[in-house]
């Protein structure tokens, strides 16, 4: 009994010490510390940390504890930290593409009353940065660098192909460009071997600009697309031209996995003539040895054009020490700490004064002429800054994955941009009327309860049938025993589902008050969510190819070990089942890059003569080679086969022995339905799992190209913790429940007509 | 008739092979992988074996953080952390529960039972985003609590597989230990639980496996970067300018090292349970 006592009261203590664990890591220095979060490579990470430093060695009672990310995650942690409860960091690097959003949502303190008690001045900044930095007429956060990507090109190889060097001062126009890049690209037996340009992530709106034409009404939170004007269509056009018609330029999709560099560093292959760049290339370009190269300003058609990208340090709005960190923000962008960066790689400085000085014109690394960045900040205006970052992204994917591979020409893209674009920047309010407000959400309601009470009927009468007569005492015992899971029930399951449904007729952020919207969410997802019908349609499409090779598979191999008088049964069955317990990040991560172009899957299939496609780059095959990744997973239905193997009499297979049935009839007609509950069970857990994948589309295809692996958890996960649509994500996992009930229920109801009970009748 | 049989087995062992090949594939060159430099991995030519070996790929690993200077260790206290007491609930509740479903007669059991069995089919990516809310308004995100608290109320498949080995141990055990004077939950301590150490341990190692493995959890509700789990870290591991696969496979192989001990030492017990529960599915 006392081992029960000590048990329990382990068991009771584990939150208190978790608690504690917590607490504990705080340092003992007295003064305050200030959590800094912001992204980078290994060369930013170093610059920022000497400002830091720098920082306080002036401020010895601050201290700065960075925490850096990868700019892939840096954004989607920075809004679950936002919508958590636990306390964001203090400071935080911003981008000019996500100013809208952050500061329309208020999650960063307003810099005015700073800004005026120290009498900041922003006329020495770069116009461009301080637009990027305004809301509302107030600075929400401290320029601190911008960017801007010039054209970077390969000196050599403009000698060997005997092209002049780009003007560092006069722009070329676009159809000069297009000549130069066509010099400079070489093909051999129908493959390009040496590109004449690698456009990169250069910003479609920037070929608008130079076209004459504009991107939007207004840059920081526009209302409207406008790109689907004879300006827009002509950018477009000359864009997706020099990647799909002149095959001069590689497509952004692609051309690390053909072998010309990561976009903004593919100098670095050697095969790309000019690529596009910014400062941050610069440290890496000036490793490689023997690399010679210059800058010049990028062409122009109509007008001079660029796109700048503000960095800034905004202030968190739940932080506990704002004025700290109004002092480290406004050390960031005074001169000195300008000064400290400017040449260290990460953007050209914000002041004027400072990015006309040596400290930024004269390159550590011997670039010259770094004038280049300068005159085209001057024809710079700031990027487009929406309040929602699916805006951002909707456009890149109709532009990179749509545009770029050839799948639409530019008339359909700027209908599309312009059509989706607008609706996304100014979303039709959802008000609900008396219909879907009031009655439909009723309805439905009605009809959930409706269900439930008929199931707990059916299950009540069920349990009327037992014969059992418990005592008071073994009744309470009972419940005792069973009350963790009951509470459990009830609290991570019940409840949530509950809250779901109640959640899912809101409009929620989790960071404003939810508003009642009544069945908006789900008319929207319905009628009108591409992504959510895309996801069903790959969790579907997943669900019908994963399922019958894990089946034919996993029977296969019980059929094989269950031989009998076979030796070694139990190492091969442990080998044929462990694959199946790992598939979580580890193996997904090298699938990667066994499904890479030149990867270990095409190489296999080039040995059997088969020119294997670039499987998680092609729209086609992303999918299939995420199905094909079944193959290795064959053990979990193996086992299940197994042990309905071993429950079929074997008097059954003597008698068809007897009547002469042969090796296929006897497993046609005696194994087949004897082990059909089995099968029936695979069949019902395959589709729910089906329903669970996340970790690999996020590990190995993150989902695309073009949402060709937007699985539906994938979208789920997105919708709330990247847009922050929290009532929106709550719709969809209620559709999610009823989706796999109805699936379930149709596989049950189904099953009666080939699913042999053995003794049922 | 001795020679078709000799015949027919060198076939099936030759399919059985070739099955395991196959499903060993991504392990093996994993491993491999984790010796390689990038252009054995991929490119032109690959190699299937490490030439040269590039085995400072392990210790680049274990220090290796793009950004942040905490290594691979921290991740493993905290990976160990989580499942350790994933594992302590998981077995606590779980088998109480257990027993009280398979020894307890009381009212309306097997209509509980059936409840069980149900919730089996829901999958805990329907309720991920409303526990979101639930665990963000009573203060529980960026820490271990919404990834360990739930596992102490039991979860339906363990306490399925408990009860169904439960089940098979005899029932005058535990009468006669009533008559003896034992209680109830002495019964449970002292006759169900050491006979039942081999489901106890598959529900342990199961427990910890998908534990260990979880990226949804970790990636949803830790957000600083001390707290980092392995199958989160090894995912930030994936940056653009990381583009030495033999470090992240040498990553991915420590990651995956505890996770295959702990199954070769449980394997014994592993299928034997997995055959239990299966075979009472119908």
């Amino acid at each position: 009994m006392k081992r029960v006592a000590f048990i329990a009261l382990l068991v009771a203590s584990l939150p208190a010490v978790l608690l504690l664990r917590q607490r504990e890591t705080g340092e003992e220095f007295a003064g305050v510390t200030l959590r800094f979060s912001f992204w980078g490579s290994d060369t930013e990470i170093a610059a920022i940390e000497t400002v830091c430093r720098r920082f306080e060695s002036l401020h010895p009672d601050v201290r700065i504890r960075i925490e850096p990310l990868p700019w892939t995650q840096y954004w989607l942690k920075m809004k679950t930290q936002a919508a958590g409860s636990g306390e964001p960091p203090d400071v935080i690097r911003m981008t000019s593409i996500h100013g809208a959003e952050w500061y329309s949502r208020g999650l960063l303190a307003d810099l005015s009353p700073f800004v005026e008690r120290d009498k900041v001045d922003f006329s020495g900044y770069f116009p461009a940065t301080v637009d990027a930095v305004t809301w509302e007429g107030k600075p929400r956060s401290m320029p601190t660098d911008v960017a801007v990507r010039v054209y970077m090109f390969n000196k050599d190889l403009f000698d060997r192909a005997g092209v002049p060097y780009l003007d560092p001062k006069k722009p070329m126009d676009w159809e000069q460009l297009r000549e130069v890049a066509r010099k400079l690209t070489i093909t051999k037996n129908g493959q390009t071997v040496q590109y004449g340009l690698s456009l990169g992530y250069m910003e479609f709106d920037a070929f608008v600009y130079q076209a004459g034409g504009l991107a939007v009404d207004r840059l920081v939170d526009p209302t409207r697309m406008l790109v689907n004007s004879p300006e827009g269509i002509r950018a477009l056009r000359f864009y997706s031209d020099l990647i799909v018609r002149d095959r001069v330029s590689p497509a952004v999709m692609q051309q690390e996995n053909l072998g010309f560099g990561a976009p903004d560093f593919a100098l670095e292959s050697g095969k790309v003539a000019i690529q596009h760049g910014g400062t941050w290339s610069i440290p890496g370009l000036a490793k490689e040895k023997g690399l010679r190269f210059g800058l010049a300003p990028i062409a122009m058609d109509k007008d001079r054009a660029q796109v700048a990208f503000t960095n800034s340090c905004g202030i968190s709005a739940r932080s506990r020490h704002v004025a700290e960190s109004w002092e480290f923000v406004k050390f960031f962008a005074s001169p000195e700490a300008q000064r400290l960066v400017a040449s260290r790689g990460i953007g050209i400085p914000v002041l004027r004064e400072v990015a006309r000085s040596d400290a930024f014109l004269k390159s550590p690394y011997g670039v010259d002429p770094m004038e280049v960045f300068l005159d085209e900040m001057e024809c710079a205006r700031t990027n487009v800054s929406a309040r929602t970052e699916e805006f951002e992204n909707q456009m890149q994917k109709i532009v990179s994955e749509q545009l770029c591979l050839g799948s639409i020409p530019p008339e359909e893209a700027a209908r599309r941009m312009e059509k989706d674009g607008s609706r996304l920047l100014s979303p039709e309010p959802m008000k609900p009327t008396m219909v879907t407000g009031v009655i439909m959400p009723a309805g439905f309601l009605a009809l959930a309860g409706f269900l439930v009470l008929r199931l707990v009927f059916r299950a009540g009468r069920k349990a009327r049938g037992q014969t059992m007569r418990p005592s008071r005492g073994e009744n309470r015992a009972g419940y005792l025993f069973i009350l963790p899971w009951l509470v459990g029930l009830t609290v991570f399951a019940l409840g949530p589902v509950l809250l779901a449904l109640g959640a899912g007729f809101t409009e929620w952020s989790v960071l404003q008050e939810p508003h009642y919207v009544g069945v908006g969410n789900y008319v929207r997802i319905l009628a009108q969510d591409h992504d959510f019908r895309q996801s069903l349609r790959v969790t579907l499409l997943y669900a019908s190819g994963s399922i019958p090779i894990q089946l034919v598979g996993g029977l296969l191999c019980a059929l094989l070990l269950n031989v009998r008088s076979l030796r070694f049964t139990g190492v091969l069955r442990t080998v044929l089942y462990l694959p199946y317990l790992l598939t979580g990040v580890a193996i997904s991560i090298v699938w990667r890059w066994m499904y890479a172009s030149n990867g270990l899957v095409n190489h296999l299939l080039g040995w059997a003569g088969i020119s294997g496609p670039d499987w998680l780059m092609s729209e086609t095959w992303a999918l299939p080679g995420i199905v094909l990744m079944n193959f290795t997973w064959l053990g979990g239905n193996m086992i299940i086969f197994l042990a309905a193997l071993q429950g079929v009499p074997s008097s059954l297979y003597d008698a068809a022995h007897v009547d002469g049935a042969g090796l296929f009839r006897r497993f046609w007609h005696v194994t087949l339905p004897m082990i059909s509950p089995a099968v029936l069970f695979n069949l019902i857990m395959g589709t729910i799992g089906s329903f669970q994948v996340f970790a690999v589309p996020w590990i190995v295809t993150g989902g695309g190209p073009n949402d060709a692996t937007l699985f539906y958890v994938l979208n789920l996960y997105r919708r709330a913790f990247q847009y922050n649509d929290m009532g929106y994500a709550c719709a969809l996992a209620v559709i999610l429940f009823v989706v796999i009930f109805a699936v379930s229920v149709l596989e049950l109801r189904g099953s009666r007509r080939w699913v042999h009970y053995e003794g049922a009748r | 008739m001795i020679r078709v049989n000799v015949a027919r087995q060198t076939v099936v062992y030759a399919v059985l092979l070739i099955l395991c090949a196959m499903v060993l594939l991504p392990l093996v060159w994993m491993v491999t992988g984790s010796f390689k430099t990038p252009a054995q991995i991929s490119g032109e030519t690959i190699s299937f074996w490490p030439r040269p070996a590039a085995p400072e790929n392990y210790p680049d690993a274990w220090r290796y953080e793009p950004s942040l200077r905490l290594g691979m260790g921290q991740y493993f206290l905290n990976s160990l952390l989580i499942a350790i007491f994933a594992v302590l609930g998981q077995l606590a509740s779980s088998s109480l529960v257990a027993y009280g479903f398979a020894r307890v007669r009381f009212h309306g059991r097997e209509a509980w039972f059936l409840v069980l069995l149900a919730t089996m089919m829901l999958p805990s990516e329907v309720t991920m985003i409303p526990l979101f809310i639930l665990f963000r308004e009573i203060g529980w995100t960026n820490s271990f609590l919404p990834l360990i608290v739930p596992q102490f109320f039991g979860s339906a498949f363990n306490i399925f597989l408990l009860r169904q080995f439960f089940m098979t141990i005899p029932r005058e055990m535990d009468e006669a230990a009533m008559l003896d004077g034992c209680s109830r939950l002495g019964v449970y301590w002292r006759i169900i639980l050491p006979l039942s150490t081999p489901a106890l341990i598959v529900t342990g190692v199961f427990t910890f496996l998908w534990n260990w493995q979880d990226l949804l959890g970790p990636l949803i509700y830790l957000d600083s970067v001390e707290s980092r789990t392995v199958a989160l870290g090894l995912s930030y591991l994936l940056t653009p300018t990381q583009n030495n696969p033999g470090l992240i496979f040498a990553a991915a192989t420590v990651a995956l090292l505890p996770v295959v001990v702990l199954f070769f030492i449980g394997q014994r017990y592993i299928t034997k349970g997995i055959n239990l529960s299966a075979s009472s599915y119908w």
